[in-house]
């Protein structure tokens, strides 16, 4: 179990048989009083943010998250099907639960999936992904040095600013923690 | 006019200085003697919810120069007042730093009543101060007089009971600091007054309803600023209330404290009716500067946070 002292930034916990994680806390205290710690949390499944105060002291159960290496397959009516390359298990997730992740998946790609209590909740993403531009206007030619960026559509749906010189057909790497281009990929 | 945090560091210390004179100058023109306490002390005071660092030898160090004041107040002198720093273990955030500086001052003949008058007029004076440093401070969207709101109203209106009813520790702290205290910020600034006894160890209960103590506090946008009584001045019932504070203490699996034995023989020789505060010097830098963290208005070159190096 966890205490009131071990609340910290991204600390997940489970409340209620679901999984959170703490996305932000705040040591609080009257003169004469017991001490608090006032704690924002977010539903790992739904998103949804929850205000808690826990008096200081007070046991936190820790939501025992597992994390699988896996290898994105396809999607399908709505779901996400991944696969486990040790044993070969297959698992599915709705687009629900997939969530922003889907723009960033491109087939074979190795992801972490996380499970709580044998079900997959969530994915993390590799830092940088490699994805195609599959529609983006022509560039000009001499603009390469400047700072100019225009729109591009990735093959998995993502629309990213890129350098004028990037064509329809050529590859990026972009960072899947902001969504910003990286730099040209090779190959 | 500068926001207070664009100013370099040096200039927030200066900032800090004016304030600090301005007290102190505010004590001296009205007949108050400065006094200094130890820091290293016996017995630290006894609270179910105040735990003291020790200082090595038996000693703690002081969480608040009270009961070393109060004993000052037998001297014969009738006003007294510090500046002074205060220790509490295990207290680290936003608002709490284990070491900080508090401004004490006590009054004989004076009640709860006259002290929020005073402590208006300080704040008032401290806003101006800062004013004329060129400091843009929000004292002026504050009413005048500041709101006065009895804790029995303030929890009626933000939490749906009175605490004076049914006094319970957990339901009192949590509605408190969950739902009164962020309610109080509309005020502005605003006293909470006449506290459930059970949560004023040191304050006098109201003659005409024994529930109740004369105990204030002063909240500046929804900061806690200082807190202050009528001072109990029976020797026989502080025995008690330490006795009961340090139960609780046990209660709360926490060691208790040793009763100061040299505060109860002054309360016994005669310490005056009188009222005293006590008022955290950098939250009210915090609340006239319109800051929202310590570490942007503290004196101090390093926090140490709390738990540090056990």
């Amino acid at each position: 179990m966890y205490s009131t002292s071990d609340v910290r930034k991204n600390l997940k916990v489970e409340i209620d048989g679901s999984p959170y994680i703490v996305v932000d806390f705040q040591f609080v205290k009257p003169g004469k009083g017991n001490a608090f710690t006032r704690c924002r949390l977010k539903n790992m499944i739904t998103g949804a943010v929850l205000d808690r105060t826990y008096k200081s002291g007070e046991k936190l159960k820790p939501a025992r998250i597992e994390e699988r290496h896996m290898q994105f397959l396809y999607q399908g009516g709505g779901t996400y099907h991944f696969m486990d390359n040790d044993n070969y298990d297959q698992v599915e997730i709705s687009e629900e639960n997939v969530g922003d992740a889907a723009r960033y998946l491109i087939e074979n790609l190795s992801v972490s999936i996380l499970f709580f209590k044998d079900k997959p909740i969530g994915i993390n993403l590799p830092i940088t992904v490699v994805l195609e531009i599959v529609e983006t206007e022509p560039g000009m030619k001499g603009d390469t040095a400047t700072g100019a960026t225009k729109a591009a559509t990735t093959g998995t749906g993502l629309t990213v600013q890129v350098p004028l010189f990037i064509k329809e057909g050529e590859k990026i790497s972009v960072d899947t923690r902001t969504g910003l281009y990286l730099e040209r990929a090779k190959g | 006019m500068h926001d207070f945090a664009s100013l370099s560091w040096g200039e927030r210390l200066r900032c800090r200085d004016v304030m600090v004179q301005r007290i102190r100058r505010f004590f001296r023109g009205r007949g108050y003697v400065e006094v200094e306490t130890p820091l290293r002390v016996a017995s630290p005071g006894i609270d179910p919810y105040i735990d003291a660092l020790p200082a090595g030898e038996g000693c703690y160090l002081a969480t608040s120069p009270e009961l070393e004041m109060k004993k000052l107040m037998t001297s014969g002198l009738e006003r007294i007042f510090q500046v002074t720093r205060a220790f509490r273990a295990d207290e680290s955030g936003d608002l709490h730093n284990p070491e900080f500086s508090i401004l004490e001052w006590y009054c004989a003949g004076k009640d709860y009543f006259d002290f929020m008058d005073l402590t208006e007029e300080l704040v008032r004076e401290c806003g101006e101060t800062l004013g004329e440093a060129g400091v843009p401070t929000p004292v002026s969207a504050w009413p005048r007089p500041f709101a006065r709101i009895a804790v029995d109203d303030a929890f009626q209106s933000h939490a749906g009971w009175k605490p004076s009813r049914s006094f319970s520790p957990d339901p009192f702290f949590m509605d408190l600091v969950d739902k009164v205290e962020p309610g109080l910020s509309g005020e502005g600034a605003a006293f909470l007054f006449d506290y459930p006894e059970q949560v004023g160890s040191l304050a006098r209960r109201r003659p005409d309803n024994p529930r109740l103590c004369e105990r204030f506090e002063l909240y500046l946008d929804g900061t806690e600023i200082c807190n202050g009584f009528t001072e109990l001045t029976d020797a026989a019932e502080q025995r008690l209330r330490f006795a009961r504070d340090n139960k609780e203490r046990e209660r709360l699996g926490k060691m208790p404290y040793p009763v100061d034995r040299r505060f109860l023989e002054a309360l016994e020789s005669g310490l005056p009716p009188c009222a005293g505060n006590a008022l955290g010097v950098d939250r009210l830098l915090l609340a006239l500067t319109g800051s929202r963290r310590l570490a942007d208005v503290s004196c101090l070159s390093e926090t140490i946070p709390a738990g540090r190096g056990r």
